[in-house]
């Protein structure tokens, strides 16, 4: 009975700690670094290209221009490791799993060389995301001519994800806080369920409409706007020159 | 719609206005109100006497369900919306369901931009009203972030800075700690403009209103007059106020 009601509090505290990883996940960018201030017009392409090379290298000597690019980007960065690692390893271990069996069908060499594009292209991915505002993304989209019902989709995605996500941490640490230890954990949280799903889902449509009304009243014609950031020359050239001759160096390595 | 077609001698106009939520709850009933150019009228009811609803109603956020209203001696409709949304400023009861962009500078350009101010206006322009508002240091944080009075002062930032002839504020002083009430009292006296605030905090708005309307909880307006209203105790018991 008592390890039936400890599983009961592990469903618990996950659920407490999904909403607080999703909730914190849509605000962490990191807002003062050096990529921070490049033009994500530029890191985009830049990234994306980056990410291509990884995907095209066929070995070590091709891959170790993508890897020395991302070293110096992530050193750049200013990211925490503890934060970059808690985001790779996941991934980069199930890609490691999953093509273990290789070794016996091709060789070691091409299992290590998969997971590390995975491990790299996942790299390339966080760093932008958390060196990028979501709205600097945005802008940059809206630069490549993306459609505005696409962008307003992914803003209005954003906005709401928030939402849904505090309003779940708030109610479940409401439910925490009036939990009476007495009573079984698993005949509670059976309870709880039911009583907190469904309130929840009304509560986060109903704010979805407040904040809708809101962007409204402030002359919301559906369409996607936001300020713009500070951008500096130097950072933005820094990065597309450094993207290009590594490009150009791999295209070289791949062709001779 | 140019600002010198209309006349603003009368800014509300509500005859028998009733509004009720999609769930059949009864928002408001029974609306009869004249608010006039320059007004500043306080809205005073219980919890749940339908402040906020009449506030959405006069903001053109709801429709009526029944009766008329008229803001600016017309009514709301799709074609005269951009109108109304130039002219009329209203800031909710809770700033987090206010405050939706990224940082307190994009929450500052979001309604100028979206009026199609220019970026470089904008900017001078929220500079400005983020001095005046004392947030000048926090404009590249995110407003979820904010302290309760940061976030009252934001969105009260956001909606100002427009100048707006008519100005609906729902609990502007609630949850904020001394030194924002002043400050954000001190800027509603200063506000040349029809201004409409739904309190139940009485005790600061003899200095800003001149005009009371008490709700009561039949969701119906109880009593409408000058400020001496809010010397009546036995009506403002009877509402619930007191």
């Amino acid at each position: 009975m008592l390890h039936r009601e400890r599983k009961m509090e592990i469903v618990s505290k996950t659920l407490k700690t999904a909403a607080s990883y999703f909730e914190n996940f849509f605000i962490q960018e990191k807002v003062d670094n050096f990529l921070t201030y490049a033009d994500a017009r530029v890191k985009i392409p830049v990234f994306f290209s980056l990410i291509v090379i990884t995907v095209l290298s066929q070995n070590f000597w091709e891959i170790i221009f993508p890897l020395f690019a991302f070293l110096f980007l992530y050193a750049v960065s200013g990211i925490s490791p503890k934060v970059y690692l808690r985001k790779v390893y996941l991934i980069t271990l199930f890609s490691f799993i999953v093509v273990l069996p290789h070794i016996f069908i091709t060789s070691f060499e091409y299992v290590i060389l998969f997971t590390l594009r995975v491990y790299l292209s996942i790299s390339f991915l966080v760093v932008l995301s958390l060196t990028t505002p979501f709205f600097e993304i945005l802008r940059a989209l809206k630069f490549y001519r993306v459609p505005d019902t696409l962008i307003l989709v992914l803003a209005s995605t954003y906005t709401y994800a928030y939402i849904l996500f505090k309003e779940l941490s708030r109610m479940l640490l409401a439910r925490e806080s009036r939990k009476i230890p007495q009573r079984k954990y698993s005949k509670e949280w059976k309870e709880s369920a039911k009583n907190v799903l469904g309130p929840f889902f009304v509560r986060v449509y109903e704010k979805g409409e407040r904040v809708n009304m809101a962007m409204i009243s402030r002359g919301f014609k559906g369409k996607f706007i936001c300020g713009e950031m500070e951008i500096k020359k130097f950072n933005t050239y820094l990065i597309m020159v450094g993207a290009i001759c590594v490009i150009v160096m791999w295209i070289t390595v791949k062709l001779y | 719609m140019r600002d010198s077609d209309v006349d603003y001698s009368e800014i509300i106009l509500a005859k028998n206005l009733k509004y009720v939520y999609p769930d059949g709850t009864v928002g408001v009933k029974n609306i009869n109100l004249i608010v006039r150019k320059m007004d500043k009228i306080a809205l005073i009811g219980a919890n749940g006497s339908g402040k906020s609803t009449l506030l959405l109603l006069f903001a053109g956020l709801l429709k009526p369900t029944e009766g008329d209203l008229k803001i600016f001696d017309m009514e709301i409709n799709r074609k005269n919306s951009y109108f109304f949304r130039k002219n009329i400023g209203i800031v909710f009861q809770n700033p987090d369901d206010f405050l939706f962009n990224p940082t307190v500078m994009d929450e500052l350009l979001y309604t100028p931009r979206n009026f199609g101010i220019s970026l470089s206006q904008a900017k001078k322009m929220a500079e400005e009203y983020a001095k005046i508002f004392g947030i000048e240091k926090i404009l590249k944080k995110q407003p979820f972030r904010l302290s309760g009075g940061e976030k009252k002062r934001v969105a009260l930032a956001c909606v100002l800075m427009l100048k707006p002839k008519l100005l609906l504020l729902d609990e502007p002083t609630s949850n904020v700690d001394g030194k924002t009430r002043r400050k954000i009292l001190e800027i509603l006296k200063n506000y040349s403009g029809t201004m409409i605030i739904a309190t139940h905090e009485l005790k600061y708005l003899e200095e800003i209103v001149d005009g009371v309307a008490i709700l009561s909880m039949d969701k119906e307006i109880l009593a409408y007059g000058g400020k001496e209203l809010l010397k009546n105790e036995k009506l403002l018991d009877d509402a619930g106020v007191l």
